[in-house]
């Protein structure tokens, strides 16, 4: 699309306009740098959240790592009730990545099972590939999302889920090739299984 | 993702500026807040010019000028910083006034003036653009330039006029308007170009 001349008039009714030579009310930097640092101070603070709240951007590592810690002190994977999620289960890395380690948070909704997934550890997936999370059980392997993590952030990986988790109690992730069909390759980098308490 | 690409800006127009240090918007995208009160600092005014082209109701205005920069900071690791930083802000900005003007949508009921409904359509996107660049460029002049240029446009006085009114001399006054259009034609001179090379703009 061309931006049409402004010819001198088109200057001139421009620069008669209070628009441009208005501006914000000092007050308003403040305002702005406050309401930046309230929501910073949420997103750092751990927190109560309501059911079905969504977590914020970003996310302490070392949390990731006591949830993890907590989580497998009790035996792998566990059905929990917790404030936000209806289940939470540990992601233990495997050979392919035996840093990695992770939650994933399971919540009920109207639309389906949200999954909330924080991992730490797992190296960035190259040009060329991605991480593809599945939910496996007796039925089968439902595909349930993908993801990069190459810009290193510890952010919460959103997926989502169209079938009972009962039906298919393990999430597993893997390391797929672009243009590979889609199924999960051989490359399982962390692995979960809800267990009844 | 929007992009605005000139001639002059991709010639490096001596009449550009880099928009902020590479360290301020490096910043900015690693979540710093002080970078992002620079880069308040560097474009409150144009947003300001932007939102109130489009709402004109002033309580809107402050709400969705500071949801702008709000959800610039939110999205800034987002941002590709080998890109310009105003057009990216600049759709940020229209998207907030947009989103402000349909929480305040009501139909005309025919019993009140027109102005009053803020159901009419906000202002051409390319004409926003101007507005954004025509306050950008202001923000490159003097303080005193800024007046002269201001009193002559907005409030229509004469030279004569405006020397009194500022209390300067009437020959400093017509230096100041002559180097302050000069300066203006050259900072807008990229919206004026015709050879087809024009303002192009990618709607994401």
């Amino acid at each position: 699309m061309k931006t049409p001349e402004p010819d001198s008039a088109r200057l001139d009714a421009l620069l008669r306009d209070p628009v441009v030579w208005d501006g914000p009310p000092p007050g308003l930097r403040g305002s702005l740098m406050e309401a930046v640092a309230a929501e910073a101070a949420e997103l750092q603070a751990p927190h109560q959240q309501p059911a079905g709240a969504r977590r914020g951007p970003r996310f302490a590592g070392w949390l990731v790592a006591a949830a993890v810690a907590l989580l497998l002190a009790v035996g792998g994977g566990w059905l929990t009730r917790s404030d936000s999620a209806d289940v939470v289960v540990a992601l233990q890395g495997t050979p392919d990545a035996p840093t990695a380690i992770g939650t994933a948070e399971f919540t009920s909704t109207g639309a389906g099972m949200e999954i909330t997934v924080q991992v730490e550890g797992l190296a960035a997936a190259a040009p060329g590939t991605y991480y593809a999370a599945w939910l496996v059980g007796p039925k089968g392997v439902v595909p349930v999302g993908s993801f990069h993590v190459r810009d290193g952030s510890q952010e919460p990986i959103e997926l989502w889920s169209g079938v009972p988790l009962g039906d298919y109690p393990t999430l597993m992730v893997t390391l797929q090739q672009e243009g590979a069909p889609p199924v999960p390759s051989e490359a399982v980098v962390l692995r979960g299984t809800v267990e009844d308490s | 993702m929007f992009s605005v690409s000139t001639p002059a800006q991709q010639a490096g127009d001596a009449g550009s500026r880099p928009e902020l240090p590479a360290d301020v918007i490096a910043g900015f995208v690693a979540g710093s807040t002080d970078a992002l009160g620079q880069i308040y600092d560097r474009f409150s005014r144009p947003v300001w010019s932007v939102v109130a082209k489009m709402l004109g109701n002033s309580a809107l205005i402050d709400d969705a000028v500071q949801e702008t920069f709000l959800r610039a900071w939110r999205s800034a690791d987002r941002f590709d910083a080998s890109r310009p930083l105003a057009p990216w802000l600049f759709t940020i900005a229209r998207r907030a006034a947009i989103d402000a003007l349909r929480k305040e949508m009501r139909p005309t009921r025919g019993d009140h003036d027109e102005p009053e409904d803020l159901a009419v359509a906000p202002p051409d996107f390319v004409s926003l653009w101007q507005v954004w660049e025509v306050r950008s460029a202001i923000d490159r002049l003097t303080s005193l330039e800024q007046e002269v240029v201001r009193l002559s446009h907005l409030e229509g006085l004469t030279h004569e006029e405006i020397s009194i009114h500022l209390d300067v001399p009437l020959g400093t006054v017509k230096s100041r308007s002559h180097r302050a259009h000069r300066r203006l034609a050259a900072l807008l001179s990229h919206l004026a170009e015709d050879s087809g090379e024009g303002a192009e703009y990618e709607d994401a």
